[in-house]
């Protein structure tokens, strides 16, 4: 029998303490006690405004962009219905109301906008990424088995110094500058104690060999 | 809306068993980084997006999951070092070890005491598909008021831009009229009736006098009917004589030019009072019979 993936549902605005949704009684702003567990929290309610975007029709929109008003304007790139309402500021396609997508002070369709966050250079940190100082740490505790550093040393340089980095980049608490930093000393340390180690044991090999 | 900017001002932390939370203001969004071994998560939810703030103080169920683990832990090491001390009779190092030991485990139950006596504060933004949450321990009733006071007064900001956006970029509703008047061209237009005129229809007319009363011009009110009490001052004028009215005699006396619309008109023919209506009655012959 095949499994099938139930989405879990959005978490509703309900109680903080039980989670819980009362069905008669509406929450308000202020204090407010729980109908369902009977605990008492303070809330302020909002009134989410209706986000709704005008698309005027390709036949009567005017291009307002270029100065020609009146004339007709050209078709969405992606919507052949739509009016355009300016171009794409990367790949210079007409984009309509619907597809415009701001960013820092410049419209983008969404195709351009996607590939400017995969590439990450919207500015804006991706939703889901490695956290590198977190693998340094992970690596330079692997590393403190013996022999085992030669390898795990060197990687945990790699990894702090992108740590590092991403912490500085993305402007994260300072615990984790630290945690990245402190990971790239372990690592140091570990190679050179490691790769000194042997190259100390291939030294003493050559002496006892010329013995 | 995209956030425009990436300066963040750090909002609160939370904390799992394996996973620590930071939660930032990043320019028009609340970001929760999540953090465990090897990755970070980042949920955001627009300040516009934001259904309900709200503040409670309940205990971090992970936080005591923690506390007792470790509690665990240290006491039963400090079993097994007083364990080892007895057996030693006055080993001075099991003494030690079992001594900072206790202290230690006492010191975990303890926080753990108070905070389930005292609880924490936590902050919950509920956005429209999921919700973040801030953590303020013991000592931290002072940032709990901050943060919480610029979560509201940014949601509050956040949704009056984006009103007064809304508003600007509204079209202006077209105006319908429900009772459209008919074009001036409709006789034309229509077909079968082309070359029709469209009349307008004169507004009602006053009501005439009763015949032989003589009204004087003065007497009518605005609404066109009669006043109630005319005017004393004017004498009422004499109509000209009907020969007048109906025929203008020329200057030189030969030519007379009639005027039709004066004429008087005949009233008109009186219906016949109607009758009533009785049964249908066929009419029946009676023939005498006939002799052989």
């Amino acid at each position: 029998m095949a499994k099938i993936k139930v989405h879990k549902p959005y978490p509703r605005a309900g109680c903080p303490h039980c989670g819980g949704v009362p069905r008669t009684k509406k929450f308000h702003d202020g204090a407010n006690t729980c109908p369902i567990c009977g605990k008492v929290f303070d809330a302020m309610i909002f009134s989410l405004p209706a986000e709704i975007i005008y698309v005027k029709p390709a036949e009567q929109g005017a291009l307002e962009f270029d100065g020609r008003a009146n004339a007709p304007a050209a078709p969405c790139a992606k919507h052949e219905l739509n009016a355009s309402v300016g171009n794409c500021e990367r790949c210079g396609n007409f984009v309509c109301a619907l597809c415009q997508t701001p960013l820092n002070g410049q419209n983008f369709c969404t195709s351009c906008f996607e590939r400017l966050l995969e590439e990450g250079q919207a500015g804006i940190p991706p939703a889901r990424e490695r956290f590198h100082a977190g693998i340094a740490c992970l690596l330079a505790l692997v590393g403190f088995t013996p022999f085992l550093g030669l390898f795990f040393g060197p990687a945990t340089i790699f990894y702090g110094v992108k740590g590092m980095r991403q912490a500085w980049h993305e402007k994260m608490q300072n615990v984790v500058k630290f945690t990245a930093l402190f990971a790239l000393l372990i690592g140091i340390i570990e190679t050179l104690l490691n790769w000194g180690g042997m190259g100390y044991v291939i030294y003493l090999a050559i002496v006892a060999s010329k013995w | 809306m995209v956030a425009e900017t990436r300066e963040r001002k750090l909002l609160g932390l939370d904390s799992f068993i394996y996973s620590r939370t930071s939660v930032y203001l990043a320019g028009d969004c609340i970001e929760a980084e999540t953090r465990d071994i090897a990755e970070i998560q980042r949920n955001r939810i627009y300040l516009d997006d934001v259904a309900m703030v709200t503040a409670s103080r309940r205990v971090n169920p992970s936080y005591i999951a923690q506390m007792l683990i470790v509690s665990a832990c240290l006491i039963v090491a400090l079993g097994l070092s007083i364990i080892g001390a007895v057996a030693g009779r006055g080993d001075q190092i099991m003494a030690i070890l079992a001594t900072s030991l206790g202290v230690g485990s006492a010191i975990l139950v303890g926080q753990l005491l108070i905070h389930l006596a005292v609880k924490e504060d936590v902050i919950t933004v509920y956005g429209r598909r999921r919700k973040i949450e801030m953590r303020f321990g013991l000592f931290k009733r002072q940032r709990f008021d901050d943060a919480y006071s610029l979560v509201l007064n940014s949601v509050r900001d956040a949704m009056a831009q984006t009103n007064a956006r809304l508003e600007r970029e509204r079209p202006p509703e077209p105006v319908v009229e429900m009772f459209a008047r008919p074009p001036a061209d409709l006789g034309s237009t229509v077909q079968g009736f082309e070359g029709s005129k469209v009349e307008q229809v004169p507004e009602e007319a006053p009501p005439m006098p009763p015949l032989g009363e003589v009204v004087p011009l003065d007497a009518t009110d605005s609404q066109g009917g009669r006043s109630a009490a005319p005017p004393t001052n004017v004498a009422p004028a004499e109509p000209p004589p009907f020969a007048e009215r109906a025929a203008t005699v020329s200057e030189d006396g030969l030519h007379v030019e009639y005027n039709p619309e004066a004429a008087p008109r005949k009233p008109p023919p009186a219906r016949p009072a109607a009758e009533p209506d009785l049964p249908f009655i066929p009419e029946i012959k009676i023939r005498p019979p006939e002799e052989k």
